[in-house]
């Protein structure tokens, strides 16, 4: 029986029952922008750079079932244009200084800014004034940086089995908390180990060793563009400098 | 039948409930272990969390650190996921030292009324007495200014009121020692029709269905042609079918009573006048559904409504009209927008933040605590009670073949007679304008802030799903009242009361109300329509999606 397949504009994608559109797309080697996307973790849908067009609609990939013929509008110039404007967007609302940041190089937020062509952002930033926490031997937390993508809640609840990360807080005040009576990351089971300490995707959770230690223009994403190295960390396993 | 009468003495105190007379409290544990055993009349678990914090609140005044860890004690939590409900729901506090809290309804309705004026009035006179500040729409936009003290309405509000109930405050009058009449919710109905005359009688009623066939059912809410009168649209015979279908061990029927539109009212008057003909459309539905819980949700704003509504359940149950076979329970909300999006208010009664989930699932398949769950508003459940009893051929006489029967519309704004006025579907809004004594009328905004400015090109329209949905509220603007001052009102509640999940509507409503702010020459039009465009296209649900929809209305009309 033949596979069905989904259209990712002219391109016949195969998927599996259960597939959702990033997933699909993913495994037949095309990259569609994201951050709050990771595939061992339950899909969110809340940084919004995923969005395709179906049906005159626009949805986030990494929520979307696939479907049989269904057809996915991808790369459009209003598309790309709102995908640009989705990361100014998070550079306005937070604190991102790429010179002087520890992840400068091997940020995904940065790396995305580069891939979809962004040259300085529209949007006059927020300057937010977020508490940072330094109670944790391993990790320290620069709230001004937070995009909100939840990836290190879900990958504390469902690859770490520990409840660490949450999110509270509402609109301009939403804020990234650590389930503890102080609610300092300190007190919580948070260790070194965990696969949440080393999934943020900028530069928010940050490991207190290891940074500066590779040079500039070594950096994961120095020598390749996020659309073909992916997402990923140098520490998660499959970095080779 | 006997109305619920919100405006007879307050009685709620004699039966434990939240009440205006309850005198606030130091912190007490046993206190708290015994008020909330009076509101819940069973253990309590971490889903009913928080509901235990409006009550915690209610009598202390605010959720004190000491509070939260005796909270995450018996919920096997940390303070931590305590404090993330509390700083999500705005009505909830962590630490509130004076004895009152006095917010003012902010919609641009009461900002045209000289809001303003009367908050600093007041905030001047009583700053070391109660805090002062600012709300949305409490749903009293026809006899405003309003605000809420404590949470419970004060109404026609006007600088010789704000004088006295300052000098109530210098003086530290209790609340329960305030005039009754500060507090009269007017119910203003201007025009009433079938609905607004309707009713039921639940001791014929609620047997008459038990007897009847749940398809049966189904299917005449399906001929009547009714459509759900939260705003959307959907048919609601087609929403409890499939909400009979899907296979599972139990359904739920969930009352939207969270009108947060601003705007909007009627929700309010039909829970004040026709409570019992909204409890009999929910056990329609779950005779019909094959549901046995059903829950309305009460908006924060209505807490005024809660004790009334609950002492008619109990009469219901009395009655032996609910039971086993069916009851229905009160969920309060705690002041946010969202919750009125049927995902997030389900996530709200599961005592959680209310993010919206994402769609599908659809909550007739996996709705609340992952069961089949029909969600309709209040108006409809009354709609359908009165489909069942009238028929569905009587219901399609009025209104139009896509949109049958009539609708239920809160006017406010500058108009001579605001109030409620239930209109056949397809009425033209000139009619409604005419009705309601707008005879300078330049702008009206049709079906709150997420809905659509109309200016005298579409006053012919008609009022339908067809043309443009009406959702329940008409706000009325004269020649006096300028558009862009609208649209910063607008946009700063969407602000406001953005959940912050996705980032379209979280940064981009920050961005669209700080550049809004501006003096209107120096306002970038081209770079704020895109953005306001970006944040209805991209955002994860409906609040974002419509969260530009005023900023455009704008620019349309005066930069096209």
């Amino acid at each position: 029986m033949n596979e069905p397949v989904f259209w990712l504009d002219d391109k016949a994608i195969p998927f599996r029952d259960g597939q959702t559109v990033m997933t699909a797309v993913t495994a037949a080697g095309h990259y569609i922008p994201h951050l709050c996307h990771h595939p061992d973790l339950t899909p969110h849908g809340s940084c919004r750079l995923c969005i395709v067009q179906i049906d005159g609609r626009i949805r986030a990939a990494c929520t979307t079932p696939a479907q049989a013929n269904m057809k996915v509008t991808f790369d459009t110039t209003l598309l790309n244009q709102q995908r640009r404007q989705i990361v100014e967007l998070l550079f306005a609302e937070g604190n991102h200084l790429c010179p002087s940041c520890e992840v400068s190089g091997n940020c995904q937020l940065q790396a995305l800014a580069y891939d979809l062509g962004m040259t300085h952002s529209e949007f006059a930033p927020l300057y937010p004034q977020r508490e940072t926490d330094g109670s944790h031997p391993d990790i320290f937390v620069d709230q001004d940086r937070c995009i909100f993508c939840e990836l290190c809640t879900r990958s504390a609840r469902e690859l770490d089995q520990k409840n660490i990360f949450g999110i509270s807080g509402r609109g301009s005040h939403t804020y990234l908390l650590a389930h503890s009576d102080s609610g300092k990351l300190g007190d919580t089971a948070l260790t070194e180990t965990d696969r949440a300490a080393h999934i943020c995707p900028v530069g928010c959770l940050l490991p207190r060793n290891g940074n500066y230690q590779i040079p500039i223009g070594e950096r994961l994403y120095d020598a390749q563009p996020i659309h073909i190295r992916g997402n990923h960390r140098p520490d998660d396993g499959e970095f080779t400098p | 039948m006997k109305r619920s009468q919100p405006d007879q003495p307050d009685t709620s105190q004699a039966t434990g409930l939240l009440s205006r007379c309850t005198p606030r409290h130091e912190w007490n544990a046993d206190l708290a272990s015994q008020w909330l055993q009076q509101r819940f009349g069973r253990p309590w678990k971490r889903a009913d969390l928080l509901q235990a914090l409006i009550v915690i609140q209610h009598h202390f005044g605010s959720v004190t650190p000491v509070a939260q860890q005796w909270l995450a004690h018996h919920c096997q939590t940390d303070r931590a996921e305590i404090r993330a409900l509390i700083h999500f729901y705005h009505f909830l506090e962590e630490d509130d030292p004076l004895p009152l809290r006095i917010r003012f309804a902010s919609n641009i309705i009461e900002q045209h009324q000289g809001l303003q004026a009367l908050l600093e009035q007041l905030q001047h006179s009583v700053h070391q007495h109660a805090r002062v500040s600012k709300t949305a729409c409490i749903g009293l936009s026809d006899q405003g200014p309003a605000a809420l003290v404590n949470g419970f309405p004060l109404t026609h509000l006007n600088a010789r009121r704000i004088e006295a109930i300052a000098e109530k405050l210098q003086q530290q009058v209790p609340l329960q020692e305030w005039p009754a009449e500060w507090f009269r919710v007017e119910e203003n109905v201007r025009v009433a029709g079938p609905l607004l005359s309707f009713h039921p009688d639940p001791g014929n009623f609620i047997p008459n269905i038990r007897a009847r066939d749940p398809h049966a059912i189904i299917n005449e809410i399906k001929t009547a042609g009714l459509r759900g009168r939260g705003g959307a649209g959907f048919p609601t015979g087609v929403k409890w079918e499939h909400c009979a279908a899907t296979p599972a061990p139990q359904r739920y029927v969930v009352c939207n009573a969270d009108e947060g539109e601003p705007g909007t009212f009627k929700d309010r008057v039909l829970l004040q006048r026709h409570a019992d003909a909204v409890f009999c459309g929910m056990a329609l539905c779950g005779h019909a559904i094959g549901a046995r819980h059903g829950i309305v949700y009460l908006r924060g704003e209505y807490l005024f409504l809660f004790a009334p509504l609950q002492q008619r359940l109990q009469h219901w149950r009395t009655q032996q009209w609910l039971g086993d076979h069916f009851d229905i329970e009160i969920h309060l909300g705690a002041g946010a927008y969202v919750c009125g999006e049927e995902t997030a208010l389900l996530e709200s009664v599961e005592g959680k933040r209310g993010i919206p989930r994402v769609k599908p699932p659809f909550p007739v398949q996996h709705g609340l605590f992952g069961m089949p769950t029909v969600v309709n508003n209040v108006e409809t459940f009354a709609a359908a009670a009165w489909i069942a009893e009238q028929g569905a051929d009587a219901f399609r006489q009025s209104g139009t073949p896509q949109s049958a029967g009539t609708h239920v519309h809160s006017v406010s704004g500058d108009c001579a007679k605001p109030g409620i006025y239930e209109l056949p579907f397809g009425t033209p809004l000139d009619q409604l304008l005419t009705l309601c004594g707008a005879t300078d009328c330049v702008l009206v905004q049709v079906g709150g802030p997420s809905g659509v400015m109309v200016d005298s090109s579409g006053f012919q329209q008609p009022l339908a799903h067809e043309s443009m949905s009406p959702g329940g509220s008409i706000m009325v603007f004269d020649h006096s009242r300028a558009h862009l001052d609208i649209a910063r009102n607008f946009t700063a509640f969407f602000k406001d009361e953005s959940c912050g999940f996705c980032t379209p509507c979280r940064a981009g409503c920050q961005i669209l109300q700080r550049d809004l702010q501006q003096p209107s020459h120096r306002i970038d039009t081209q770079a704020l329509r895109q953005l306001a465009q970006l944040v209805n296209d991209t955002s994860h649900c409906g609040l974002g999606q419509t969260a530009g929809r005023p900023v455009l209305f704008w620019l349309d009309r005066e930069h096209p």
